[in-house]
C-alpha cells in the first residue's frame, strides 16, 4: 500500500509539473519565474519519491515482493473498519453543515461517532450529543460572536430564533 | 526596556486580558493533560476562541494555552505513563516509577516547579534576544531573508533521523502546497486547476487543525490507546518542590533551561527534541546514570524544564524574524497574520507591545499554571474518566468550529477533513506532518525572497549566494547545508564504525 501511495504522489506531481509549465507565462532569463520554483520543488520531490520506492523495495524481504497487497485489497474488509466509517462520518458532517446547520448536523454526527468509538449507552450518547452541541453553540455563537452555519429552510428559522434569544 | 516591560505587564494585567490568560491556562493544562492532544493541537483547538479577540489579547491567550499545555502533559505522563504531549515522553521514564512507588505528589510537584522555571528562563531569554535578532534582520535584503527562511528548513533531516528521505519529501510537499494560489509576484493563479476555492491558496489553519486534531482522532478510532493507571490517580496530593530539593538539582535545571531555550530558538526543532536532548544529556553527565529510568527526580526536572524552556525559545524567531520556531508557534503566527499583524523584524520596532505582552503573559502564565495545575491534577482522574468516544467526538466538533470560523465557509471544514485523512496516511507511512507544516509556513517567505533576490541580481542565482555579494547569505546557506547533512553523515559514520 505504501508503494501505491508513492506512485500516486509521483503521478500527481508529474501532472502538476506539466500543468504549471503550461498555464504560467514563460519567464525571462532575468528572473526565477512563477513556474520555475514549483517545477524545481516537483523535480526534487519526484527524485526523492523514487529513492523512497527503492528503499521500500530494498527493505521488503524477497518473499514479500509481490503486488498482492495492492491487488488483494478487499472492499468489504475496508467497509468493516472503524477508520473507514470514521472518515465517512467526518466528510458527511462537513457536507451536512451548510444544508442542515450546525446544531442538527453536530447532534447527528456526535451520535454516530460516539457509537462508532465504543459508546454503547443510548442515553449517554443522546445526552452528550445534545449538551455538548448546545454548549459549544452558545459559547461560540453568543459568547464569542462567531456565526455558525444556520442551515436551510425551517432550520434557518430556528437558528435565527436562537440567535435572537 | 523598563518602559516596555511596564507596558507589557499593563496589557497583561488588565482585567479582560488577565481573565483570558487564566482561561487559556486552564484550557491549556486540561488540553495538554489529555492523552492524544498535543501542544500544537491545544493551540489549534483554542484558535476559535481567539478569533473574536483583539490581537494583543489573542496572542497573550494563545501563549498561555501553549505554555500551559506542555506543563499539563506532565500530569498524565506521571500518573498514567501516557505523555499528554510528545514532549512529555521523557517525563514518563522517571515520573511513572515515582508514582508507582507512592510518590506521585512529589513527582508532580517537581514537574510543575521545574516547568515554571524553564518557562520563566526562556521568557527572559526571548525578551532579551528578540530585539537584537530583529535589529540585525532589518538590515537584511531579499537574499539574506531567503537564507534565514531557508535556515528554518535545515532541521528537516533532524526531525526524524530514521526517515530522512520521507521527512524531506514531507517538507517538499509543504513547500509545494505553499505554491498553490495566486503567484506572489505576478498575481496570477498558479496550480489552482481551475478551482475558484484554491485561488486564495491552501489555508494554513484548517490544514493544521486537520493534521493535528482530526488525524489524532482517526488514529484513536483506528487503534485506541489504553491508559495504565498507577492506582494513585484518584487521590493525588501535589507536593511542591522545596528550595532544598531544587538547589540540589540546580545543575540539571540550569543546563536543561539553557538547552531547551536554544533548541526552541532553532526553527522547526521544538519542545519534544528539547526534552529528549536534555534528558539524554543529563544521563550522560550523571555520575549515577543507572538511577535514570527508575524514578529519579532529576529525570523529571530535565525533561520538564527543557520542554517548557523550548516554548519561550520558539517565540524568538517568530517575533524577531517571522519564522515560527515550531508547530504551535506556526499556528499562533497564522492567527496573528489573520488579524492583520505583520510578524517579522519590523514588528518589534513598530509595535514593541507584542514582544512585551508575550513576555508578560509567559511570566504570568508560568506562575499561575503551577496553582491551576495543582487543582487540575486533583480532579484529573475524574476528567480522564470521560471516555474517548465523547472526548474524541468533542474534538471533531471544536476542530470544525475552528476551521469554519476562519472565513465562515464550509470549504475550510472540507480542507480540514482532507488534511486529517492525508495526515493519517502520512503518519501511517512515517512521513513527518511537522515537516510538511514547516514547509507550508516557510514556503511563501522562501519563494518570494529568493525570486526578488534573483531579480535584483539580473537572473543570476550564483550572485545571490556568492560570498562576495552576499556574505551573510553564503554563511547561512553553508550552515543550512551542514545542519541538513549532519544527521545523515553522522548516521553513515556510526554505521561504518559499527
Amino acid at each position: 500500500m505504501e508503494l501505491l501511495f508513492n506512485i500516486v504522489l509521483i503521478v500527481f506531481f508529474a501532472i502538476s509539473y506539466v500543468y504549471v509549465g503550461a498555464t504560467m507565462p514563460k519567464s525571462s532569463d532575468l528572473e526565477l519565474g512563477a513556474e520555475q520554483w514549483p517545477q524545481l520543488l516537483i523535480t526534487a520531490l519526484i527524485i526523492l519519491l523514487f529513492v523512497n520506492i527503492y528503499n521500500i523495495y530494498k527493505n521488503t524481504p524477497a518473499e514479500k515482493r509481490h503486488f498482492k497487497s495492492i491487488t488483494g485489497i478487499s472492499i468489504p474488509a475496508i467497509t468493516k473498519s472503524k477508520l473507514f466509517w470514521g472518515i465517512v462520518i467526518i466528510f458527511a458532517y462537513a457536507f451536512a453543515l451548510e444544508p442542515f446547520g450546525f446544531i442538527l448536523a453536530t447532534i447527528v454526527m456526535f451520535a454516530f461517532y460516539a457509537v462508532l468509538t465504543g459508546q454503547k449507552k443510548p442515553s449517554v450518547v443522546a445526552l452528550n450529543a445534545l449538551l455538548i452541541t448546545i454548549g459549544i453553540y452558545f459559547v461560540f455563537q453568543r459568547g464569542l460572536g462567531i456565526m455558525l452555519p444556520r442551515g436551510l429552510g425551517f432550520l434557518r428559522d430556528i437558528a435565527l430564533f436562537l440567535e435572537s434569544l | 526596556m523598563l518602559e516596555l516591560l511596564i507596558s507589557g505587564f499593563q496589557i497583561v494585567l488588565a482585567p479582560v486580558t488577565f481573565a483570558f490568560i487564566v482561561a487559556g491556562t486552564v484550557l491549556g493544562v486540561i488540553f495538554g493533560a489529555m492523552p492524544g492532544v498535543s501542544a500544537s493541537m491545544a493551540v489549534a483547538l483554542a484558535l476559535p476562541f481567539a478569533y473574536g479577540m483583539e490581537p494583543l489579547i489573542a496572542i497573550a491567550f494563545l501563549t498561555a494555552v501553549y505554555c500551559a499545555s506542555i506543563t499539563g502533559g506532565g500530569i498524565t505522563a506521571i500518573l498514567f505513563k501516557i505523555p499528554g504531549t510528545p514532549s512529555n515522553a521523557p517525563t514518563t521514564f522517571d515520573g511513572f516509577p515515582m508514582a508507582q512507588r507512592g510518590e506521585a505528589g512529589r513527582a508532580l510537584g517537581i514537574s510543575l516547579v521545574t516547568s515554571a522555571i524553564g518557562g520563566i528562563v526562556a521568557a527572559i531569554a526571548m525578551f532579551l534576544l528578540s530585539p537584537q535578532l530583529a535589529a540585525a534582520a532589518i538590515k537584511f535584503g531579499p537574499a539574506e531573508l531567503f537564507a534565514v527562511s531557508f535556515l528554518g528548513l535545515s532541521v528537516l533531516t533532524a526531525l526524524d533521523s530514521d526517515n530522512v528521505v520521507k521527512t524531506m519529501i514531507a517538507g517538499l510537499i509543504g513547500l509545494f502546497l505553499a505554491t498553490i494560489g495566486m503567484d506572489p509576484l505576478l498575481a496570477m493563479p498558479r496550480l489552482t486547476f481551475g478551482s475558484q476555492i484554491l485561488l486564495s491558496g491552501i489555508e494554513m489553519i484548517p490544514l493544521m487543525i486537520g493534521m493535528f486534531a482530526i488525524t489524532e482522532v482517526l488514529k484513536q478510532t483506528h487503534k485506541p490507546s489504553k491508559l495504565e493507571n498507577t492506582g494513585s490517580g484518584d487521590k493525588v496530593k501535589t507536593k511542591l518542590m522545596g528550595f532544598k530539593e531544587g538547589w540540589a538539582m540546580k545543575g540539571v535545571i540550569t543546563r536543561s533551561a539553557i538547552l531547551g531555550t536554544l533548541v526552541g530558538i532553532l526553527p522547526g526543532a521544538g519542545a519534544t527534541i528539547a526534552s529528549f536532548l536534555a534528558y539524554t544529556t543529563e544521563v550522560k553527565l550523571s555520575k549515577t546514570p543507572e538511577i535514570y529510568g527508575t524514578g529519579a527526580p532529576e529525570g523529571i526536572a530535565a525533561s520538564e524544564t527543557a520542554n517548557n524552556a523550548a516554548t519561550g525559545g520558539a517565540m524568538v524567531p517568530m517575533l524577531a524574524l517571522g519564522i515560527p520556531g515550531g508547530n504551535a508557534a506556526a499556528i499562533m503566527m497564522s492567527a496573528l497574520v489573520l488579524k492583520g499583524v505583520q510578524v517579522g523584524p519590523l514588528l518589534i520596532k513598530t509595535q514593541p507591545q507584542y514582544l512585551s505582552s508575550v513576555f508578560a503573559s509567559m511570566m504570568v502564565t508560568n506562575v499561575i499554571m503551577v496553582i491551576i495545575s495543582i487543582w487540575i491534577a486533583k480532579v484529573f482522574s475524574k476528567i480522564l474518566k470521560v471516555p474517548y468516544s465523547i472526548l474524541g467526538t468533542t474534538i471533531i466538533v471544536l476542530a470544525t468550529v475552528g476551521s469554519f470560523a476562519l472565513k465562515g465557509n464550509t470549504n475550510d471544514v472540507m480542507l480540514m477533513a482532507i488534511a486529517g485523512v492525508f495526515g493519517f496516511i502520512l503518519n501511517k507511512y512515517k512521513f513527518s506532518s511537522a515537516a510538511l507544516i514547516l514547509g507550508l509556513v516557510l514556503g511563501p517567505m522562501i519563494e518570494a525572497n529568493l525570486r526578488r533576490a534573483v531579480q535584483l541580481e539580473n537572473g543570476s542565482l550564483m550572485n545571490v549566494i556568492s560570498p562576495s555579494g552576499h556574505p551573510i547569505t553564503t554563511v547561512l546557506l553553508v550552515l543550512c547545508g551542514a545542519m541538513l547533512l549532519f544527521p545523515i553523515v553522522s548516521k553513515l559514520f556510526a554505521k561504518k564504525t559499527a
